[in-house]
């Protein structure tokens, strides 16, 4: 007993000695990101790059963010690396298509000793063999106006969607809608996933090219499920004032995985630094949850989490293996759901 | 007795050919300026349509199309012709799509044009600048309050028309003839303002020939007025047709919903991919046909309207406008024409503005109730820093852009005109045929110029500024409608005086046909102020336009300051749009003849 409790006195007082060196080196690294006048970010998902930039730039004043928003990043940052350019420091993005980028050897890879350890952060957040940070989790649900659908009509399993009474009534953003039946097909098989897409663009399930717009025809009654929404994201309209509701559905579902990674060359390697490392700090979360962006990571114990695990949903984890394999069945899926392949 | 169209040459054969001798500097002074035409016109356009015929023939998978990895082959093309029921589909579509959209716009427009510019119904300055003021509002919004209007279960006008005990709907706004009228309808103020311009440079001596000869009004109308407007409505009709075949905003909102793809969703779809490159051969491989459709369309629209000076309506011998007087009864339906289309294509998508970015529990409700005005996001737009540099660096870009367009323009009109011969008619396809180039296209090929050539001008405004030049098609026809119509005896008889070339171009062909070149300039300063396509892929944070921030707004979900931007954007174009009127100072927006 006596032994236990020394260890954990120890540990105490490693933590407390720790904690104000992280912080000071923290302090520190902000100071030089200061002196390089800020980071510029690249992202192809403004619903990220935009609160995650409010967000950093309030908690690390006098760092600024300069946001490029492309739909085509990855086009851009290649073409201008081998024209021998580099412009942007931070590159935001989905795991697959930061897999992309490092494949060409432009991003830089973490090392756990130097860029983790002082700041005190785990290591369980690096990804991509060490080359991205992990930012969060969208885990796939369905979204609805209350009011225009029933709570007890909700669908509780993703065949339920195929039902007659669903016909004509779903809507999904293109890339969204590709995305979630590719990683139902990841867990349930590609067979499956061709099926499921077919039968649902059969049912007549609208794809359209934004979710602003998937956001609007629901809200106005055209369409009533939009499928291939995550939670947080819900969560997020709902925080800025959207009258919408989500609800989990299973009995497997699936959380696709966003990443930070620094660019090769960055032009502003500190501030690039500081900008990947305080999001993965208790301050950088804490800021991430106030946006809406809840972790479902098993024993995150947020409240999203908590509502699958009271459904008995399991959520399943995106690592880069089965990102791949996503990315494999997404343009397939995508064809069929947009009519392009039988 | 029919009234017939004397040709010039017809009438005065010996005023056909130059008049004058040519002195050595001024042949060299010709040459040098000929040369500059042609090198700017290469650099702006040549080097684009080539990036899109080789990038046709790169193959590779996740390769850009310049990269040692990716290699030459037909593949692209195989795919294309091979893509199975999926593409006839999409090209029947498109069909559809683009003939139907392009009937609306010269019926519609032409009409418009005609009741403004021709007739004496009350109002015609308003209506004028009302029918102009589209041009102003990004398409994105036009596409929303189309939705409010037309969606088939929600659509206000659709339900009053149950309402009123009718089933069913006036019209399906996701559906092919939803996305035609829509299309059709938002082309309007182009093919309005090239038709209007064309009516208002045609002398009304020549309709009251024709009426003192005997001829009806339709008479007049079919064999006067129509064969001098043939240039004029066959440039709309091919642009509404071209604008039509490449604009993906329509067809994405409206006909996306549907399932219903046409050529240009189906360029957007082949280029956003979520992990891969872009696949930019599949896209040139899509985009050739369409540009070899511009060719020929072109090629075709120039065998129509056959030798240019047949159509000089301003000569040097007087001028007079005019029009018919349409009794009570007509002047009241010309209203109502005109009111509603102002209603449906101006006052509509600013009111929608208005209420997105005021009263943001409309939006958040699906417009279900109005709430409270609110004006949060006005605040936090105006706040931003982003804001006033965007909004300065669009006015640079597009007044860059519309300057360099316009410029080429009239310069290659006129030696086309003047001087004929191969070269110059194959330098006004160039021109016409960038309409053809999709943005994503376009913006690769700058990407990869700017990136290799011009360094120093990569992801600045002024880069943006010569990326938008290349979109010469409107402005070229403006240019040669505003050419064409100007005789050659103006610039003879300033020649007979002892004016050297420069000062004929100065003093006579410049302010007779500055109220066209303007007009074109305009449209074109309009279209890219609030444009987003090209800009997204070429910005740098420093040189971050309005149309990129609206997107970035609108797609973050932020619709109240995206909505609060797009009207400063509809304020700051009116503003500039009335502006340029007024120094002008002819007439060319919303006087007409009689008003003058």
């Amino acid at each position: 007993m006596q032994k236990w409790l020394g260890v954990l006195v120890g540990v105490f007082l490693v933590a407390q000695s720790a904690a104000p060196q992280a912080a000071d080196v923290l302090q520190a690294l902000r100071e030089r990101a200061r002196r390089e006048g800020g980071v510029v970010l690249l992202t192809s998902v403004p619903q990220l790059g935009e609160p995650l930039k409010v967000r950093f730039e309030e908690g690390n004043p006098g760092v600024p963010v300069r946001l490029v928003l492309d739909p085509n990043a990855p086009g851009r940052v290649t073409a201008e690396a081998i024209a021998g350019r580099r412009s942007y420091d931070v590159l935001l993005w989905s795991l697959p298509g930061l897999s992309v980028v490092r494949g060409r050897g432009l991003l830089r890879p973490f090392v756990a000793r130097e860029d983790l350890a002082p700041y005190g952060i785990p290591v369980g957040v690096l990804t991509l063999d060490g080359y991205g940070l992990r930012l969060l989790s969208g885990v796939y649900a369905v979204a609805y106006r209350p009011g225009r659908v029933r709570p007890e009509e909700l669908p509780r399993t993703w065949e339920e969607l195929l039902q007659e009474r669903w016909r004509n009534r779903l809507v999904g953003d293109a890339i969204a809608v590709g995305n979630w039946i590719a990683a139902l097909g990841v867990l349930r098989g590609e067979e499956w996933a061709t099926q499921y897409a077919r039968r649902l663009r059969d049912g007549g399930l609208a794809v359209v090219p934004q979710p602003a717009t998937v956001e609007q025809l629901v809200l106005r009654g055209d369409r009533d499920l939009w499928v291939g929404a995550f939670a947080h994201q819900v969560e997020q309209r709902k925080q800025a004032g959207v009258t919408l509701e989500w609800v989990p559905v299973g009995p497997v579902t699936y959380a696709s995985q966003f990443a930070v990674a620094i660019l090769s060359g960055a032009p502003h390697p500190e501030a690039a630094r500081l900008f990947a490392l305080w999001y993965m700090t208790r301050e950088g979360r804490a800021a991430l949850e106030r946006e809406g962006f809840w972790d479902v990571a098993p024993g995150s114990g947020s409240f999203i989490r908590k509502r699958y695990d009271q459904r008995g949903i399991r959520i399943v984890l995106e690592d880069e293996r089965r990102a791949l394999r996503r990315v494999e069945l997404f343009e397939r899926i995508r064809r069929i759901v947009l009519g392009e392949e039988r | 007795m029919q009234p017939r169209v004397y040709a010039r040459e017809e009438l005065a054969p010996g005023l056909a050919g130059p008049a004058r001798a040519e002195g050595f500097a001024e042949a060299l002074g010709r040459r040098a300026f000929e040369s500059l035409v042609v090198l700017v016109a290469a650099w702006l356009l040549l080097v684009p349509l080539l990036t899109l015929v080789l990038s046709s023939l790169r193959v590779g998978s996740n390769v850009l199309p310049f990269e040692r990895s990716a290699r030459w082959g037909l593949e692209n093309y195989w795919e294309l012709l091979g893509g199975g029921p999926g593409y006839g589909r999409m090209l029947g579509n498109t069909l559809v799509y683009v003939a139907g959209t392009t009937a609306v716009a010269l019926l519609v427009g032409g009409s418009a044009a005609w009741l403004v510019e021709r007739s004496n119904v009350p109002g015609r300055r308003l209506f004028y600048a009302l029918l102009v003021a589209p041009l102003m509002v990004p398409p994105v919004v036009q596409s929303i309050s189309w939705i409010l209007l037309f969606a088939p279960g929600t659509g206000l006008v659709n339900v009053l028309f149950r309402k009123l005990g009718f089933s069913g709907g006036v019209l399906n706004a996701f559906s092919l003839p939803g996305m035609v009228m829509a299309q059709g309808l938002g082309l309007v103020p182009l093919t309005f303002i090239l038709i209007s311009g064309a009516l208002r440079g045609l002398d009304v001596r020549l309709e009251e020939a024709a009426w003192v000869s005997g001829a009806t009004v339709p008479g007049a109308l079919r064999r006067i007025v129509w064969p001098l407007l043939r240039p004029a409505i066959g440039a709309a009709g091919i642009l509404s047709a071209l604008i039509a075949l490449e604009s993906f905003e329509i067809p994405l909102l409206l006909g996306a919903p549907a399932g219903v793809r046409v050529y240009s969703s189906t360029l957007y779809f082949a280029v956003h991919s979520i992990s891969a490159l872009p696949e930019y051969g599949k896209v040139a491989a899509l985009a050739v046909p369409g540009l070899a459709l511009g060719f020929v369309a072109l090629a075709g629209l120039r065998r129509w309207m056959g030798a240019g000076e047949r159509y000089t309506t301003i000569g040097g011998k007087g001028f007079q406008g005019g029009g018919v007087a349409l009794g009570s009864v007509g002047q009241g339906l010309g209203v109502a024409y005109l009111g509603t289309l102002s209603a449906l294509l101006a006052i509509g998508p600013v009111v929608l503005l208005g209420i997105m970015s005021g009263f943001p529990e409309a939006f958040s409700s699906g417009f279900e109730r109005l709430g409270g005005w609110n004006p949060g996001a006005w605040g936090q737009v105006l706040r931003e820093e982003t804001t006033w540099k965007a909004l300065a660096n669009s006015a640079v870009a597009s007044g860059l852009g519309a300057t360099l367009a316009m410029g080429l323009g009239v310069a290659v009109a006129w030696l086309d005109v003047r001087r004929g011969g191969r070269v110059w008619s194959g330098m006004d396809y160039l021109l016409l045929s960038s309409v053809t180039l999709p943005s994503v296209v376009l913006g690769l090929a700058a990407m990869l110029l700017y990136l290799w050539v011009g360094r120093g001008l990569y992801g600045t405004v002024w880069m943006l500024g010569l990326v938008y030049a290349a979109r010469t098609g409107v402005v070229s026809r403006s240019a040669r409608a505003a050419v064409m119509q100007v005789s050659r005896e103006l610039e003879e008889a300033a020649w007979v005086c002892g004016a050297s070339g420069a000062a004929v171009l100065r003093r006579v062909l410049f302010p007779v046909i500055l109220p066209g070149i303007l007009g074109g300039w305009l449209l074109h300063f309009v279209a890219h102020y609030r444009e987003s396509t090209l800009a997204l892929l070429l910005y740098q944070p420093e040189s971050v336009v309005a149309g990129v921030r609206i997107w970035q707004l609108y797609d973050a979900g932020r619709m109240g300051e995206a909505s609060a931007l797009g009207l400063l954007v509809v304020l700051i174009l009116v503003a500039a749009v009335y502006t340029a009127g007024r120094w002008g100072g002819s007439g060319w927006m919303g006087r007409t003849h009689r008003e003058r």
